[in-house]
């Protein structure tokens, strides 16, 4: 690898460049999926690739390939040269980077076994048999079971002298239910949807899980909510699981508080924020029991790591406290706007990505309640779990969510099922509406591996921790 | 290494087939390269370039298969991932709906490739920018956007004798005007270099934030609506996500499932897919080397028919319309075509008495896919229509509409269409578009709005 840094940093030096970092990054990946009893994928594959970043006379320029040689780098670090003076033509202000303490060291997912090293057989054996397990329900239509494992060896140099290895790990697995009736399809997961739950971890995170012990349970509720009741459309008490939470954290906090979104620089795509720089620690995002914030170091979570794309540490730092907005996600580039250094969340999805601002695990401190209590002080409500869609507005107000399952709260107790549950909701009032969290018994660092942002396109593995929390006077059941 | 190095793909792939133990195997290789010039503010913020060239390898035991992928250009790299592949196979379960590998069909059609496009540069790319950003003469209003180009190739090999061999190139562009309180957003694909006119791109989403400044309250609620054509290109990709595919319909997870040959929308609505058609392009073949079919959806809507790999082709006892996809999802087609109308956009918003004209939809999902339910946003230019004239701006409405039953409300189609592509999206190697007209449809559920 050090021909190749050196390669790089030779053509940096001759050029004359200003700043200049690469990324070398070599990935292996393994999928299962199995379908209605069917393997219906069983892939282990690898990519490999470097991407040079390059700051001169301000402006950015950005190249990558998937040839890792000396001459490709020396090839790419000269179009990525050509690229930012070529940016000149169209540009306002010179950018300029906040300062970044300088390292030259490792990282690595702690984790106690790979997932790489147990054999396809022992995975299948274990799959295959959930398989079964949740489709023991004669009335499920189908049972999907699925196993993802990501392993990246990433090598960061810049000319200003850090030099980062990380070797990092993450796994997850999921189950879905779905039973299909005269039109009509209900779903379930476990342990959340879309793949399932995923972590900086090893196979021992799919163990914890213990999907053996709940597939069954979820394709019996799968067929259950075929005969729920329809979610009422009211406003009403709305309590809310840990993973529904989660979504709602990532859209409507994590997102607005990406501080390039703040400043337009996504406004094509993806949308700007209904936050401005006079909101920091003025404006009441949420309820005083509201305390949001950012951390790229905790154990387990998927946004962990030990550096991130600009070779700065992961922290930890405040977002809301006690409902107050406290600070934006930033990098080095927009740090400096706030007189800041960078709070080292910049992030690219591969070799062939630039970094952008994402989330890292953005999360709500656990409050005082148990789900009992949280439930039991309830007269009138509905409590939703898992979700199945999300929306909100490009500048991240009005949203919309869709759950898989419900029920209704009456005199503090759980009572029928619903289904099809969504809620509606503007994003300060619905925080300020918030008045319980459970306590970190109920706290889960949830695992979102499907971030979209960028163009061209990117997907980040970020995570927020949660625990179920209560919501007061949501409107709920929206149909169309 | 050769920009497109067809020979040595060829050579490579050949020999690493004739390595394999396993009883079938299959390499597909997608190349390519991808520059994106991406604005903010009225200047250029960021830029990527990429190139890459992915080998993706199935192989087969009997009815055991196993897949692997590499990026890797190296014969050695290349055997070794067939030798994943084949151990995956060797432990893997059967699959009893595996058909084998295809067998060699004529590919006829070859995809637009314009060489100037792949000689585009980057200060090519600036120039455009800086264009765009001109069109605004209130310096008020600030450009966002981009503007790529690219090509990507596909060669596709398999132990049955099936070679292919394809390329594309594309453009794409998208110019977001912004103002105090207003937004106009255009986007725009072609094949060719000068296929796409970045300039009337910009012009038109200007015009739109100019119009749209100071934006009014309307009472959320049912209205007739003129959908423009970056709203309706949403509106089929996500009629199309919601199941138009044999594995979903096979799986009852689609909202076709038990309809077809039924009634389900308006006589007026055709939907095809057709990677063939001139207007829509896309990629010669699918990813297990069958030649891209035309399919027909909806015709005049009756559910018709959906997109087939060889897979499900087997199950249904049919044949595959050339849409593999390599993933879990099963085929799907990439290449939506909206049939045209006879009217003028124009002639659309002349009919309307009272309704909303929107141009764009944001952040689209699905509320239920069995009743084609979707929730969305409104978003850089949402407009009053009173007695045929565009009367003024409007804040953004939520939208939770059931889209089969919007467009069985459709009372006028525009005869011209647009095409939108992938729009720099997930991954340079989508060669995927639809091409759809404007429409009037008669009434559209705003069941929510935002402040601005």
């Amino acid at each position: 690898m050090t021909s190749i840094t050196d390669a790089f940093l030779n053509t940096a030096s001759i050029k004359k460049i200003d700043y200049s970092d690469i990324r070398v990054i070599e990935s292996d990946r393994e999928s299962i999926t199995i379908k209605n009893g069917k393997v219906q994928t069983l892939f282990r594959g690898q990519d490999s690739g470097f991407g040079v970043r390059i700051l001169h006379q301000g402006s950015w320029g950005f190249a990558s390939s998937s040839q890792i040689s000396e001459k490709e780098v020396e090839r790419i670090t000269l179009e990525a040269l050509a690229i930012a003076l070529a940016a000149q033509t169209a540009k306002k202000e010179n950018v300029r980077l906040a300062p970044v303490e300088v390292f030259k060291d490792k990282y690595k997912t702690p984790y106690k076994k790979n997932p790489f090293d147990i054999s396809i057989e022992e995975k299948l054996a274990l799959f295959l048999n959930i398989d079964k397990l949740l489709r023991i329900n004669p009335k499920l239509t189908n049972g999907t079971t699925s196993y993802d494992a990501w392993r990246q060896f990433k090598t960061f140099c810049s000319t200003e002298g850090s030099y980062i290895v990380q070797e990092l790990l993450e796994t997850g697995a999921g189950i879905e239910a779905v039973a299909f009736r005269d039109g009509e399809v209900q779903r379930r997961s476990f342990p959340n949807s879309f793949r399932g739950h995923f972590g900086t971890a090893g196979w021992e995170f799919i163990i914890d899980m213990d999907l053996p012990g709940n597939a069954e349970r979820i394709g019996d509720e799968a067929v259950a909510l075929l005969d729920a009741k329809p979610c009422p459309s009211e406003k009403t008490t709305l309590v809310l699981d840990g993973q529904q939470l989660a979504l709602q954290i990532h859209e409507s906090v994590g997102h607005p508080t990406e501080f390039d979104r703040v400043l337009g620089m996504e406004a094509a795509y993806a949308g700007g924020s209904f936050l401005t720089t006079k909101d920091l620690g003025t404006l009441r995002y949420g309820s005083p029991i509201v305390n949001i914030f950012a951390d790229a170091t905790l154990p387990k979570g998927l946004g962990t790591f030990g550096y991130d794309d600009e070779g700065v540490k992961a922290q930890r730092f405040d977002i809301v406290k006690e409902g107050y907005l406290q600070n934006f996600q930033t990098s080095r580039e927009t740090a400096g706007l706030l007189n800041q250094k960078s709070n080292g969340t910049m992030r690219a999805d591969g070799w062939n990505r630039y970094p952008l601002i994402r989330m890292t695990n953005i999360s709500i401190q656990p409050g005082t309640h148990t789900p009992e209590s949280l439930i039991g002080e309830t007269k009138e409500g509905v409590y939703f779990e898992t979700n199945k869609s999300w929306s909100i507005d490009d500048k991240r107000l009005n949203f919309q969510f869709g759950c898989e399952i419900g029920w209704e709260i009456k005199n503090g107790k759980k009572g029928d099922m619903l289904k099809n549950p969504n809620y509606t909701g503007i994003t300060p009032e619905f925080w300020n509406n918030c008045d319980g969290i459970c306590n970190d018994k109920y706290w889960v660092i949830w695992g979102t591996p499907n971030c979209g942002k960028g163009q061209p396109g990117q997907t980040a593995h970020v995570a927020h921790g949660a625990s179920p929390g209560r919501f007061r006077n949501i409107q709920i059941g929206i149909r169309g | 290494m050769d920009r497109i190095d067809q020979k040595k793909i060829a050579s490579i792939a050949k020999d690493a087939i004739a390595h394999s133990k396993a009883d079938e195997t299959e390499i597909v290789a997608l190349g390519g390269e991808s520059a994106v010039t991406r604005f903010a503010s009225s200047a250029i913020h960021q830029n990527n370039y990429e190139r890459d060239l992915q080998f993706s390898v199935r192989a087969a035991i009997g009815k055991r298969v196993g897949n692997s992928v590499t990026n890797r250009f190296d014969p050695k790299e290349l055997q070794m991932t067939v030798d994943r592949a084949y151990e995956m196979a060797k432990v893997s379960e059967e699959n009893p709906d595996f058909p084998g590998l295809p067998r060699p069909e004529p590919v006829t059609y070859t995809p637009p490739f314009d060489e100037e496009v792949m000689g585009l540069t980057p200060q090519w790319r600036a120039g455009k920018v800086k264009e765009i950003i001109g069109v605004a003469k209130d310096g008020s209003y600030q450009a966002s956007g981009f503007i790529s180009n690219g090509f990507v190739y596909f060669y596709a090999v398999n132990y049955n004798g099936l070679e292919n061999f394809c390329k594309i190139s594309k453009v794409d562009s998208t110019v977001l005007f912004t103002g105090p309180n207003s937004s106009g957003y255009k986007e725009g694909s072609a094949c060719t270099k000068d296929g796409l006119d970045v300039l009337s791109i910009a012009k038109e989403a200007y015009d739109t934030a100019l119009k749209g400044k100071d934006p009014t309250d309307l009472p959320e609620g049912k209205y007739p609506v003129v959908l423009g054509y970056e709203a309706v290109g949403t509106l089929l990709s996500y009629l199309n996500y919601m199941g138009i595919s044999a594995k979903a319909l096979q799986e009852n997870e689609s909202f076709l499932s038990g309809k077809m040959g039924q009634k389900i929308t308006g006589s007026n609505i055709t939907i095809i897919d057709d990677a063939t058609h001139p207007e829509c392009p896309g990629q010669a073949f699918d990813l297990e080397g069958v030649p891209k079919k035309r399919v027909v959806i909806i015709e005049n809507g009756v559910a018709k028919g959906v997109p087939y790999d060889s897979e499900t082709a087997k199950k249904d006892n049919t044949q595959s319309t050339g849409h593999y996809t390599g993933g879990d999802w099963g085929p799907y087609g990439a290449n939506l075509i909206l049939e045209a109308g006879d009217q003028t956009l124009d002639g659309l918003i002349k009919s309307v008495d009272k309704g909303v004209y929107v141009s764009r939809f944001h952040y689209v999902n699905v509320v239920d896919g069995m009743e084609t339910i979707l929730t969305g946003m409104t978003r850089d230019g949402t407009f009053l229509i009173e007695k045929g004239k565009i009367t003024r701006p409007l804040k953004n409405f939520r939208f939770t509409q059931n889209v089969l039953t919007a467009l069985n409300g459709c009372k006028g189609i525009t005869k011209d269409r647009r095409l939108f592509g992938d729009g720099g999206g997930y991954s340079m190697f989508w060669v995927s578009g639809v091409l759809v007209p404007a429409l009037w449809l008669e009434e559209f559920n705003f069941s929510g709005k935002t402040a601005f």
